[in-house]
């Protein structure tokens, strides 16, 4: 059971099953590659994803249900916890998370109006972040389609190199935000 | 088993798979097997809600009788 200095959640069920299904929609595939790349087992990828929504809907805050740090962090203690209950060795030791590349949307994926929305809808998560327009276009044709830095270059008309400077920068920006919590 | 608050650092070579994979939603199928699962939640929900509940009412009891 939960501490009692903890906040009753002010949201109904129902608002809380609606929140997280938001929730659901927007980091359900990244926290699936995220646990995958520790399991390299889809089954248990899956499982532990599920739980992690099982969790959330339970006993997070309300204003914590689409927050991204703690929905990887809680999902990456599922995922220590599920090995340890197996008594598995997971595929990798926990300490040395592997860089690794989930698969790019394929430009025709989704409608490009669908693109834009969703374009727009994940800058609105980083209110008052400090990157241009033309910066956030070059960090989000590079991180969703895999454009490298010369051909969003011939895309945008800017430099290459100023073009690695920009992603660079707004992966720094990014995570630094991530990291502080998402004031 | 409560939320856990600090969240560790984001680290930078995440954010392209964060945005590679952002808003991508799950098939329907699974969509809905994921709806149905929350709202197989409700029994455990009520369960927490109202120990929460309770433990509060409890801390204000012990409040007020450190006032007196």
């Amino acid at each position: 059971m939960p501490a009692p200095s903890q906040q009753i959640p002010k949201a109904s069920f129902e608002e809380r099953v609606e929140l997280v299904t938001e929730s659901v929609e927007l980091y359900h595939k990244y926290l699936l590659h995220f646990v995958f790349s520790m399991t390299n087992q889809w089954q248990d990828a899956e499982n532990i994803v599920q739980e992690l929504w099982k969790f959330v809907m339970v006993y997070f805050k309300d204003e914590h249900i689409k927050h991204l740090p703690r929905l990887r962090l809680k999902a990456k203690h599922l995922f220590i916890d599920h090995y340890r209950e197996k008594q598995r060795k997971p595929a990798i030791p926990t300490d040395q998370l592997p860089e690794r590349r989930s698969t790019k949307t394929v430009p025709e994926a989704y409608t490009d109006a669908e693109e834009l929305r969703l374009k727009a809808v994940f800058f609105e998560q980083y209110p008052g972040i400090e990157l241009s327009d033309a910066q956030k276009e070059a960090i989000w044709l590079h991180g969703r389609y895999g454009f490298t830095h010369m051909e969003i270059a011939e895309k945008t008309g800017t430099s290459a190199s100023t073009i690695g400077d920009w992603i660079k920068l707004g992966r720094k920006r990014i995570a630094e935000y991530l990291s502080e919590g998402g004031k | 088993m409560a939320e856990r608050d600090t969240p560790e650092k984001f680290p930078e070579n995440e954010v392209d798979n964060l945005i590679a994979d952002f808003g991508k939603k799950p098939e329907p199928a699974e969509r809905e097997k994921l709806r149905e699962m929350l709202l197989g939640q409700k029994d455990k929900f009520k369960a927490v809600e109202s120990a929460l509940e309770q433990a509060k009412e409890q801390d204000q009891e012990r409040g007020q009788g450190r006032g007196r």
